[in-house]
């Protein structure tokens, strides 16, 4: 009999092919897909790491000099002088750290607090649920930029204190986020598996619930940093916020008030990375949202 | 009999980021006036797909429908179409109902204009012929008083109801053929069965032809005329019912067949199981896509697609066993117990 | 025989019924009883909303009831406090419809697996832990080297085995298997229930075994109980009735399967039911099934029959069985 008709037996690799790529390999690919995301996050690499670098920069930036004031931009001084004489990029620089480890702790700090608030009172329900939803509503109807002025105006400001007062009030928005999302979570199979199985509360709300929303966080996350960095900017812009000499976005403004029509440069430059940085968060927040919604392939 | 469809070729794929999905890999079929063919197999197997094309229902992007597939219904090619000629095509020509009434409802509008709205569609009649229209169709489908149901929304109906109002619109626009995607898979058994009959006394009293797409295989013996049998995009087996159930030829429609539980097995025997999952159609098997999972499988299967068999006029078998020198032309399935399956 | 048999579980007049509003309730499940033994599989076969799914998980303590009683080996389920429920836990395990939504997507196969021995404290360390998870994997069937993958990669019957394993992991007695198969391609359906006649052969495990298809629940269960709109209509085993069915709407129930055969399935008679199940916010007076029943008379729609023994184990919830006037 001819070969080819003996029979054989084929074993096949007995998964699934695998092309799912996983969080990272989605949001990769979608900055692929997405030029202007993509842009963004270029400009938001470059911002950081132009501020965590900012030491390499051969000016001090409160160091003054009264023979070079408000100079134009030239090869020497990138973006000018300031009314002091103090080489403007290397302030903008070290504004940006300011700015942004603002935005960013501040971030963290009230996703933690949203996030646990809001997983909290979706997954336990009932009177839990109704008091811990109505403290956020009264937390989100004070009017939290004339209270941080408040605040900030009975307490010097200090950068530790900016952070935590931020990350106090934008917590709000993340609880109700996840809040919902732990509502709709809580009745998927599997945690009525895992606490079929016995599990506690803690486990399943850590183990189950918040990994399986980190999507929605990192989304809510990125828009929070942009957020920051506009109320950061607007409290030191009029005072409250970081204090002076030390340079931040909004204080840079504030001081160039005075200036703008006769050296325009030095409100232009803050106002750009203060407009780029949120910007490029704002984009890339819903570049996220896009890459991390849940797709299938049939 | 005239063919009202002919499938000649057809190839669709889809373009995921994971790379090319080959939905349907090159079929072709033949459908007769006024008669049901069903379109058997498993999930993702692109018999979906196949339902979709007929009603030029692909998007291109993500879908893509490859050079040379040809779908001819009385004789002209529909996939030349233009856009326009989609939309009086569509309702008119061939109509779809879907496995999940309520989601294809429009949930805002009530049912009168909803069959009204494909009436008018089509037709150039009057409200007053419309309605009268509409609730003839009502009538049709078997809905208790159609008067009243005129004015209700999708939600006040109930599953099976629902079904029936899917498949008055459907109807509505007087099509030749008309495609039931999964029409009962939704439903529960003693609903389904009105469903069935349903469709049969259509059949009867207007001589629409039927195109069901399914994967439950006792819903096709009832009424049926023909059936394709389809594995990961390609035709393994197509006949009339009665040669599908009786004098089926391939492997796959065999397990299909014994897989499925009946009233007729002992408490707690093994199943006939086919083991394994099928094949990925982004990296589709350069051979037969069953030959991993079938228990017949020779050198051949691995390696070449098989040959088109054909038995009786229009019994066709897509498998190698039928080649004249494999030596296994009058295999007897599940006859010899050492390879039929009864997994260890 | 019935009498050596230890009864496992007992479920007496059990009722749930959610909160709409103020006003109405959806009765899913309303007045039910039956037994379980140990050892045996009592199938729970019926339509859609017919509440068999929220009775198996109010058994087992998923829900709280609204009314009755059930006893697993004589303490009542409800009644349990914080260690005990965790104890009941290990013994009760179930088994899911959707492979898709009951398996974490964020987890790897060993961690779901493992989760219950970690939760009960079943293994001494990661090791043994590692072996046993290896073991579970070859015994449902797949390969020990998946434990280190995600459950994406895997298709619905093989999601379906992880379940089946995790389920296992804690050695439990009692297993609740909800519509396992129901979401799977007919292929895949008959490995799957192979695998658990196999396990439940080899570990003595007492199965509840919900479902739709009324020929799978006749394959696998030693007893079957029917329901309809939160009532149990009929309950017997499993060859009796599909036999001799009693109840009108278990007849119309097995007359409504189809068969694959195109000429038996021409020929037989069938029993069509007219109209749909009622909404369970409000059923109708009486026995439920009057509505749609070939046979109600005026008794029906007034008093809701109880459950009678007509022959040894096979009880009825009809009017057409009372005692003739």
């Amino acid at each position: 009999m001819d070969n080819r008709f003996k029979r054989t037996k084929v074993r096949e690799e007995n998964t699934v092919a695998h092309y799912e790529r996983g969080m990272c390999g989605d949001i990769l690919h979608t900055l692929k897909e997405n030029k202007l995301a993509m842009l963004c996050a270029i400009i938001l690499l470059i911002i950081t790491l132009m501020a965590i670098l900012a030491p390499l920069s051969p000016y001090d930036p409160n160091a003054q000099d009264v023979t070079t004031i408000l100079q134009k931009p030239s090869a020497k001084h990138w973006f000018g002088t300031d009314e002091l004489g103090r080489d403007y990029f290397t302030r903008a620089l070290y504004g940006g750290r300011i700015s942004l480890s603002v935005g960013f702790l501040s971030m963290l700090l009230s996703t933690a607090i949203g996030t646990l608030i809001g997983t909290v009172s979706g997954y336990r329900g009932g009177k839990i649920d109704t008091v811990l939803m109505r403290f956020t509503d009264i937390f989100m109807s004070v009017p939290s930029m004339m209270l941080m002025v408040v605040i900030n105006a009975v307490f010097p400001p200090k950068v530790y204190s900016m952070i935590i007062i931020l990350g106090l009030f934008e917590w709000c928005q993340i609880a109700r986020i996840t809040r919902a999302e732990a509502l709709s979570l809580k009745e998927r199979d599997f945690v009525i598996a895992a606490k079929h199985l016995g599990a506690s509360h803690s486990r399943v709300i850590f183990r189950h619930i918040i990994p399986n929303m980190s999507s929605s966080i990192i989304v809510a996350g990125s828009l929070a940093v942009a957020r920051a960095i506009l109320t950061e900017s607007a409290l030191s812009f009029v005072g409250l916020g970081v204090q002076l000499p030390k340079a931040s976005w909004g204080t840079m403004l504030q001081s160039a008030q005075m200036y703008m029509t006769d050296v325009p440069t030095l409100v232009i430059f803050p106002g750009l990375f203060i407009v780029l940085t949120v910007f490029s968060f704002n984009i890339l927040g819903d570049a996220l949202r896009v890459a991390l919604e849940p797709k299938m392939i049939k | 009999m005239g063919k009202i469809i002919e499938i000649k070729d057809l190839r669709v794929s889809y373009h995921t980021y994971a790379g090319e999905v080959q939905s349907v890999r090159g079929i072709s079929f033949d459908i007769n006036k006024g008669k049901t063919i069903a379109i058997v197999g498993e999930s993702g197997c692109g018999k979906s797909v196949t339902a979709k094309t007929l009603m030029g229902l692909i998007q291109t992007p993500p879908g893509e429908i490859k050079e040379g597939s040809q779908v001819l219904m009385d004789g002209k090619d529909i996939l030349k179409q233009s856009e326009k000629e989609w939309e009086k095509y569509r309702g008119a020509t061939c109509s779809m109902i879907f496995q999940d009434a309520l989601s294809s409802l429009n949930p805002t509008m009530n049912i009168g204009n909803q069959i009204m709205e494909n009436i008018t569609n089509h037709y150039t009649v009057s409200k007053t012929e419309a309605k009268k229209e509409a609730l003839r169709m009502l009538e049709l489908v078997g809905i208790p008083d159609p008067v009243a149901c005129l004015k209700k929304y999708p939600h006040e109906l109930s599953g099976g109801m629902r079904q029936r109002v899917m498949i008055a619109i459907a109807l509505a626009g007087k099509p030749q053929v008309l495609i039931a995607d999964e029409p009962t898979t939704a439903l529960d058994v003693t609903i389904q069965a009105q469903i069935i009959d349903l469709m049969k006394d259509i059949q009867k009293k207007l001589g629409t032809t039927i195109i069901l797409i399914t994967h439950d295989l006792g819903v096709v013996a009832n009424i049926a005329d023909g059936v394709v049998v389809m594995y990961s995009g390609k035709i393994m087996e197509k006949g009339s019912a009665e040669e599908i159930f009786y004098e089926h030829k391939h492997p796959y429609t065999w397990s299909l067949l014994n897989a499925a539980p009946n009233l007729e097995l002992g408490y707690k025997q093994k199943l006939l199981s086919i083991e394994g999952t099928p094949p990925d159609l982004i990296n589709p098997p350069k051979g037969c896509p069953f030959a991993a999972r079938c228990k017949y499988c020779m050198n051949i299967c691995v390696d070449e697609v098989p040959e088109e068999y054909e038995f009786e006029t229009g019994h066709k078998v897509s498998c190698w066993l039928y080649h004249p020198e494999s030596g296994y032309n009058n295999i007897d399935f599940g006859s010899d117990s050492e390879e039929a399956g009864y997994e260890g | 025989m019935k009498d050596n048999r230890k009864v496992l579980m007992e479920v007496k007049n059990l009722k749930k019924y959610f909160r709409i509003d103020s006003k109405r309730s959806l009765k899913a499940v309303d007045n039910v009883s039956f037994e379980i033994y140990e050892g045996e599989t009592l199938g729970i076969v019926g339509e859609s909303g017919c509440g068999k799914t929220t009775c198996g998980r109010t058994c087992i303590g998923v829900y709280d009831k609204t009314d009755g009683q059930v006893l697993y080996k004589g303490k009542d389920v409800h009644a349990m406090k914080g260690s005990e429920i965790k104890e009941f836990t290990k013994h009760v395990q179930m088994i899911f419809q959707d492979p898709y939504s009951s398996l974490d997507p964020r987890l790897k196969v060993h961690d779901i697996i493992a989760e219950g021995m970690q939760i009960h404290k079943l293994v001494a360390s990661k090791e043994e832990e590692m072996k046993v998870v290896q073991d579970l994997l070859k015994q449902v069937g797949l390969n020990p080297e998946h434990a280190s993958r995600y459950v994406h990669e895997f298709s619905g019957g093989q999601r379906q085995r992880i379940g089946i394993a995790r389920a296992l992991a804690v050695n439990p007695e009692f297993l609740l298997c909800d519509e396992p198969i129901s979401a799977l391609d007919v292929s895949v359906q008959a490995q799957v229930i192979n695998l658990l006649v196999k396990l439940q052969k080899e570990r003595n495990l007492t199965c509840m075994f919900i479902a739709h298809d009324l020929s799978m629940v006749k394959h696998i269960s030693d007893r079957v109980g029917v329901m309809y709109l939160g009532n149990m209509v009929e309950l017997a085993d499993s060859d009796e009735l599909y036999e001799e069915p009693l109840h009108p709407y278990t007849k119309a129930l097995l007359s409504a399967i189809p068969i694959p055969d195109p000429e038996v399935e021409r020929e037989r008679q069938q029993i069509r039911l007219e109209g749909e199940v009622p909404s369970p916010v409000n059923p109708p007076e009486g026995c439920r099934f009057c509505n749609r029943c070939p046979y109600a008379t005026s008794v029906c729609s007034e008093k809701t029959p109880a459950m009678k023994e007509m022959r040894d184990g096979h009880f009825v919830a009809c009017h057409i069985y009372d005692e003739k006037k």
